[in-house]
């Protein structure tokens, strides 16, 4: 990397510590750490929002999504909002009302103390874990691409984010908000205008459009109804929806950003807000994907994005089979970069003769690379063959021009340090009011619950930064910590939706609900091929229905026990 | 007492009912989801 992009790396990425830490070092009390003292206003918290659910994996993988399945991932946002507008009438309104610093205090309110604790108990496993793996998965990308060291990138990221987010809490985080999502709208931007330009020189835009719907990248809908895909409009909308609502109606890290605003209006306008704008920001994000597909139509891609893995099986035992695939991957591009030339000077873009030859050799360029893969894993059998990942920072390190490289890696170092700053917050959030406050200590002065809040942001801090560090030993391990949100998300999404809508059901029959709802959701994840969409909707409506069934029989078994 | 006014007043900054702006959010869904759906069917 060259001076000028470490210089524009440094330099935005340590303005924003230094901001965060400048404009937030004076806070006082426990409603400014914790709420940043319900101060900010509905821009601040759609920006907030927004940040915090863009993690620097998500910017890093999704354009390398599109570039391998196409752009039907943005699919998975269509229930976002319906979503928002559900919670600006149901969730926004009793949070303000009650004034509570987190989502799991209502639960209390409404139902009793287990309730509560089972709320915040599953989020603190959850979001624990989730943190570490925020700050691992993008120093593992960046210690491959660029050979930085990555235990010295966990840590010194980690590091910075402890230290603004211990500093300021609630306001540094809202405050560094708005700066990150500048730099990492404007990385977006950069690399969409980019590419169009790099492409400009070989053909139009439209035809680029064309090249990459003919080879199946522009599948942004599908309305058919199949329960095994993935990502379909069906389960977008419905599983999407439910998903969303979880997400941002009972996780702390994002409920904590609305609870942050200065009234109900301006939580609600951020949540609305993020609603217009999130799913337009997806689709750019992966159509940058698709353009980059056009790109490595014309510049021959690695057969495998992975540099480090490809450079392990080069000097391995299979170095003359990887070659010979290389050079044959080669003379299929080749091939296909023509056809393309030909099918683009003859304006004939949208031809299917010319549609059907290029599939069929993407399909023969794909066999070779299923083949690549064979040998990096005979060669290493512990590699991870999915390079998706890498697609995307491949193209900014090896064709961006100078300080753009250094931009764009800025960008997606904000987006890590914003998701996790926010984790962090919440997590510290959830430790202080829900547990310590409400079981351990419940006299303190709000000076000693404002150092024990800043003790649990170091401490949680610390803990994220262990686990990223041993989070290469633990590779089963992460994909469990991505596969529990949707383990759990539907079963406290039924608690508090049984908490909004329903006035007689009590906190015993919830609670049973909430543990036989997720028994069945764990039998479905073992024992079932149902995707994970859908465990939101399964764990929700059987924490809804199961509650209702037995809310009579437990109710009365209380009265009873009452008359006795 | 300005405090208190700021926390409860619910009036949307724009549009004057939320009625509307939530009729607007779900128009710009569907108007993307019409988009996407020619978009995928021109190009592929």
């Amino acid at each position: 990397m060259s001076t000028i992009d470490w210089i524009v790396l440094c330099g935005f990425t340590g303005f924003i510590v230094f901001f965060g830490i400048w404009k937030t070092h004076k806070t006082k009390n426990t409603d400014e750490y914790l709420r940043a003292g319900k101060t900010s206003s509905w821009w601040v918290v759609a920006l907030s929002i927004m940040a915090t659910q863009a993690s620097a994996i998500t910017f890093l993988s999704t354009p390398g999504q599109a570039y391998v399945d196409g752009m039907r991932f943005v699919q998975f946002y269509i229930g976002l909002p319906i979503a928002m507008i559900i919670l600006s009438i149901t969730a926004v309104p009793v949070y303000s009302k009650l004034n509570v610093f987190t989502a799991y205090e209502y639960l209390e309110i409404r139902f009793d103390l287990k309730n509560r604790i089972l709320g915040s108990v599953l989020f603190l496993t959850q979001r624990g874990l989730a943190a570490g793996f925020t700050i691992y998965a993008p120093a593992l990308i960046l210690s491959v691409i660029l050979g930085w060291n990555i235990h010295t990138t966990i840590i010194l990221m980690g590091l910075l984010v402890i230290l603004y987010t211990t500093i300021g809490g609630s306001s540094a985080v809202n405050k560094t908000h708005i700066l990150q999502m500048i730099i990492i709208t404007a990385g977006m931007f950069t690399a969409f205008f980019m590419i169009i330009a790099f492409l400009s020189k070989e053909i139009s835009f439209i035809d680029a459009a064309h090249i990459a719907g003919k080879m199946g990248k522009l599948n942004v809908i599908d309305f058919s109804f199949n329960l095994s895909d993935r990502y379909t409009f069906w389960s977008g909308l419905i599983g999407g929806t439910f998903l969303m609502l979880s997400y941002f109606g009972t996780d702390q890290s994002q409920v904590a950003r609305y609870l942050a605003a200065r009234n109900i209006t301006q939580s609600r306008m951020g949540l609305l807000v993020n609603g217009l704008v999130k799913v337009p920001m997806q689709f750019v994000i992966l159509f940058i994907g698709a353009m980059v597909f056009v790109f490595f139509q014309f510049v021959t891609p690695p057969l495998f994005f992975n540099p480090v893995e490809t450079k392990n099986v080069k000097s391995g035992n299979f170095s003359e089979q990887y070659i010979a695939l290389e050079q044959e991957y080669g003379m299929l591009h080749l091939e296909k970069k023509n056809i393309i030339s030909e099918m683009v000077n003859n304006n004939s873009v949208s031809e299917i003769s010319y549609q059907k030859k290029l599939l069929e050799l993407e399909q023969k360029g794909n066999q070779v690379r299923d083949e690549a893969k064979l040998l990096i894993k005979k060669n290493n059998p512990s590699a991870d063959l999915n390079d998706t990942n890498y697609i995307f920072i491949t193209y900014i390190v090896n064709y961006l021009p100078l300080g753009l490289i250094g931009l764009l890696l800025a960008a997606i170092l904000a987006a890590s340090m914003s998701s996790t700053s926010a984790e962090l917050n919440s997590l510290s959030s959830t430790t202080m009011v829900d547990i310590y406050k409400r079981l351990i200590n419940k006299n303190g002065t709000d000076e000693h619950y404002l150092k024990f809040s800043k003790l649990a942001t170091v401490g949680w801090g610390f803990y994220a930064i262990i686990f990223a560090l041993f989070a290469n030993e633990l590779g089963s391990l992460i994909e469990a910590v991505n596969i529990l949100g949707s383990l759990v998300y539907g079963t406290i999404l039924g608690i508090f939706l049984t908490a909004f809508y329903t006035k007689k059901i009590t906190g015993h029959s919830v609670f049973f609900a909430a543990i036989i709802s997720e028994l069945v959701v764990l039998y479905s994840y073992f024992f079932t091929d149902i995707p994970f969409l859908w465990y939101n909707v399964i764990g929700c409506i059987l924490v809804f229905l199961i509650s209702s069934l037995i809310n009579p029989v437990i109710t009365a078994k209380t009265k009873s026990k009452t008359i006795r | 007492m300005h405090d208190k006014k700021n926390r409860t007043d619910d009036s949307p900054p724009l549009f004057g009912s939320w009625k509307i702006i939530y009729s607007l959010v779900i128009i710009e869904l569907i108007i993307l989801i019409t988009l996407f759906f020619i978009l995928t069917k021109v190009f592929s």
